[in-house]
Order: structure tokens, then sequence, then C-alpha cells
């Protein structure tokens, strides 16, 4: 999310503003697949006890909708397993709040598809690690290619938004080139991509998807020319940054954007194990004012720094801890 | 005739009547050809919903609207503008924020700064030059259409 100044005050921070402007909730931790890079360590099995009730996550949704939360996106796991996502999505879209699903691509059936154009669903995002069948379904493990462009093309008859996903492995790198022409072939309109992050499942299997650095700067090379290529047709988004980078960055210039975990508590960004509340207790202009104070936390500081000399403390991101004071 | 080129017969004569006649000439054991017109027919009948809601009533009357995929929120300082497609967010001035008002009140693309100038106080018509530009730069942003 990028901020331009458009007759604007000198300066704005998230503090200034009512709500935040982007909240990414990830509505269940259960996931039809177990992919090796997986940041939330989600899969078969893998739903958090303790998630929100259809009542509870109801009670966030009119939160948002009533602090005019302009963007949310419905990630997981994988968000279409949840029993009520439909009814998530409906009360959510016709709240007025702008919705984006990020998914595997595995369950958007026609009907699936149609009902997100009905219900005006802003964009559907899909992971497509590969432009082949043999290193999607290596990173995407239970996962099957042909079924995801079969989801996308559903979408694309729908008239529903494409925005594609690509995470870079050992042994997809090379295809990235591919990669965006496919993204673009299918009718995506943005393509997403950065470095693979040491977190999550991709701590355990690093070995094998880990990509040589010396491979990244070809990899950053072709986004270059493939966002020239395809200026005023998609538009192609490349994080060049690092971890430690991004998380510096963000300290200094906290994004208007929190993530809501499964369970209700709230997250100050993905790649870090600190909340700042429970929505299940704590009410939504609570747990912005906590996620305020909680940036400024010298445990966040602290963490980023021993984040510089020892990376494998990101292994524990789901270990959460609470900063920001009630 | 395949039923697409029944179906662009009908368009191009442009009373988008099919004859009886006409539809028995059609194949239809052509399903391709119906799916692909059917695809078609249902984007520009999507277009020009929209068109309907706003570009095409703003053409003709010069009302200007928010952009699709802008959202906008008032703020203490001002206000911030959404746009969903590229995420980005624009921070607005009040005067920003009370140009966007009036574009979600309806205003006319020729007397909204003149409506403005009536609802503050703008002894220099500083302000007035403010709003003309930031409104071209709405407009040419794709952030509200005519």
């Amino acid at each position: 999310m990028t901020t331009e100044t458009a007759a604007a005050p000198d300066q704005t921070g998230t503090s200034d503003l009512a709500a935040p402007l982007y909240v990414a909730w990830q509505i269940t931790n259960e996931c039809n697949l177990a992919c090796l890079h997986c940041i939330e360590e989600s899969g078969p099995g893998k739903a958090f006890k303790d998630e929100l009730t259809t009542e509870q996550a109801y009670h966030i949704i009119d939160q948002l909708v009533k602090s005019e939360v302009p963007y949310v996106s419905f990630s997981g796991g994988e968000p279409m397993v949840r029993p009520d996502f439909f009814g998530m999505v409906e009360r959510i879209t016709k709240g007025g709040v702008g919705l984006k699903i990020e998914t595997n691509g595995h369950y958007l059936t026609p009907e699936n598809c149609k009902r997100f154009k009905d219900l005006g669903v802003k964009a559907v995002q899909v992971s497509l690690d590969g432009a082949s069948t043999a290193s999607f379904n290596k990173m995407r493990v239970h996962g099957r290619f042909e079924e995801a462009l079969n989801g996308i093309k559903n979408l694309r008859e729908a008239g529903v938004p494409i925005e594609i996903n690509f995470v870079p492995a050992k042994f997809n790198i090379k295809e990235i080139g591919a990669a965006v022409d496919l993204a673009h072939q299918i009718g995506a309109y943005s393509f997403y991509t950065g470095k693979l992050m040491f977190t999550g499942n991709a701590v355990r299997t690093w070995g094998i998807t880990a990509p040589d650095e010396a491979d990244y700067p070809q990899f950053f090379a072709t986004l270059k020319e493939k966002t020239e290529e395809y200026k005023g047709r998609m538009r192609v988004y490349f994080h060049e940054m690092g971890l430690l980078d991004e998380l510096r960055y963000r300290l200094e210039n906290p994004a208007a954007l929190f993530i809501i975990l499964p369970n209700g508590k709230v997250k100050l960004i993905n790649a870090l194990p600190f909340t700042c509340g429970d929505l299940k207790t704590d009410t939504l202009g609570q747990v912005w004012k906590q996620f305020q104070t909680a940036w400024q936390s010298p445990r966040v500081g602290a963490f980023i720094e021993r984040l510089a000399e020892d990376p494998t403390i990101v292994s524990r991101l789901h270990q959460w801890e609470e900063v920001g004071t009630k | 005739m395949s039923y697409e080129a029944l179906l662009r017969k009908a368009w191009k004569s442009g009373d988008f009547v099919v004859t009886e006649a006409e539809a028995e000439q059609a194949d239809p054991a052509d399903e391709a050809s119906r799916r692909k017109v059917r695809r078609e027919m249902e984007e520009i009948a999507a277009r020009e919903t929209w068109d309907s809601n706003s570009c095409l009533v703003a053409h003709r009357e010069g009302i200007m609207k928010l952009a699709p995929f802008v959202k906008f929120r008032e703020e203490k300082f001002g206000a911030v503008l959404f746009e969903t497609r590229s995420e980005k967010v624009y921070t607005l001035s009040p005067t920003g924020a009370a140009v966007v008002r009036e574009v979600i009140a309806g205003a006319e693309a020729s007397n909204l700064v003149a409506k403005l100038s009536e609802k503050f106080e703008d002894p220099t018509g500083k302000m007035a030059q403010e709003a003309s530009a930031f409104l071209a730069q709405l407009k040419e942003k794709g952030l509200v259409v005519e």
C-alpha cells in the first residue's frame, strides 16, 4: 500500500487517522493445501481451536463497516473453507467495504465466482507460484495447477478482477518471466511478488525452497522489464527489500493496516510476533489506539534489531507477545 | 449463419431484433459461439449498467462522481481517498476534502469551484485556484469520472 499526497496537510501519520485504511483478516488457519513456504503454517487440520465464531466475526465486520474501513482482505489458511465464508462476504460488501479475497484458487467454481461478482468483490488474488504444473505442484503440496488455472478462468468469465501472487523458490525463480506472461494471458490486472521470507513453513523447508541469492538480480531485472512491457495493461508490483529492511522501514513508517488473526487477536504486521489487542474482547477503536502505541514499544524495535544478528528468531512468529497498553 | 454472426447482424442493424426467420437460420448446435456472445454481452451489459449509473449521465449533464474503485473517508485533518485497484492512499487537506464532498454530492464540473466559493470565504481566490487544480488532478489520476 503506497501513500500519495493530494492537496494534503504537511504530515499525516497513522495516528492522525480515525481507523485503519486496510485490514488484512486471516479468517481461518485451516487450509486444503500444505504449501512449503506458508507463512501461517496453515494446512489440513490446522484451524486454531479458538477461531472466531460466526457471531464474533459478524460483530467485527459491523465495526469495520461503522468505522468506514475502506478495504479489507480475507485470507487464511484458505478463506473459502470457512463454512460461513459467503455470509461474511455478503455482510461486509453490503456494508460498503471494499473486499479482496486471497485464495489458492481451488474453490473458484463458476457458481462461487458469480457470487463474488454479484456481491461486488473488488478483487480475487490467486497464488500462482510458477508457470508450470511441476513447480506449482511442488510448492503447493496437495495443490493442482490446472485447478487453480480453471478457477482463474471462472473468475474471468464472471467478470471478477484478478490479481496474481507469486512466491519465488529455488525451483521456480527462473520461471518469473513466463509467470508474468501467464498472469496477463489469463486476465490478471495485477501481479505481485517479492523475496521468499524466512518465516512460517519456509523456516523448516529453507534448504529446498530458498533461491540462490545469486538468482535474485536476474529475477528483479526480469520483473523490471516486464513492468515496462505490460505498462498500461497489467501492473507488476515487486518488493526488492528483504524482511529486515522491510521491518526497519515499517518501524519508522507504520502502515495504516493491521492483521486480524483467525482467533481475533490483532498483529502489528505479519512478520512480527507482536499483537496489540483482541477483537473478541476489545473494540476496533481500542485496538487501533493500542496499535499506535505498540509500534513505539522498545520491545518491537529491539526484536527487529536482534533479527539483524539472528534471522532465525522469526521462527517465533506464532509465539505471540502482547504489546501496547490498554 | 452462426449465432454470433446473427447477433452481430442484429446489433449492426441498430434495432437489436432477431426475426423468427433469422433465428431459424442460426445453428442451435453452435454452443461455443453462443457462449462467446453471451460473455461479450454480459461484459457490455455490466459496462453499460455502470455507464447508465454514472458515465453516460455524467457526459450528458457534466456531472462527476468518484470512480468505482475509490473510497472516501472524512478525517480530522481533511480526508483520505483509497484506490482499491492500486491500493494507493491519497491524503486530502480540508480543501481537497471539500472538493470530493461536492463530487459525491453530484456537482457539475462547470460549477463546482463556484459552489465552493459560495460556501467558504475566499477573498484572495486561493482556495478556488487550489480546488480547480486539485479537481484536474483527480480526473487525471482517474479517481473522478465525468
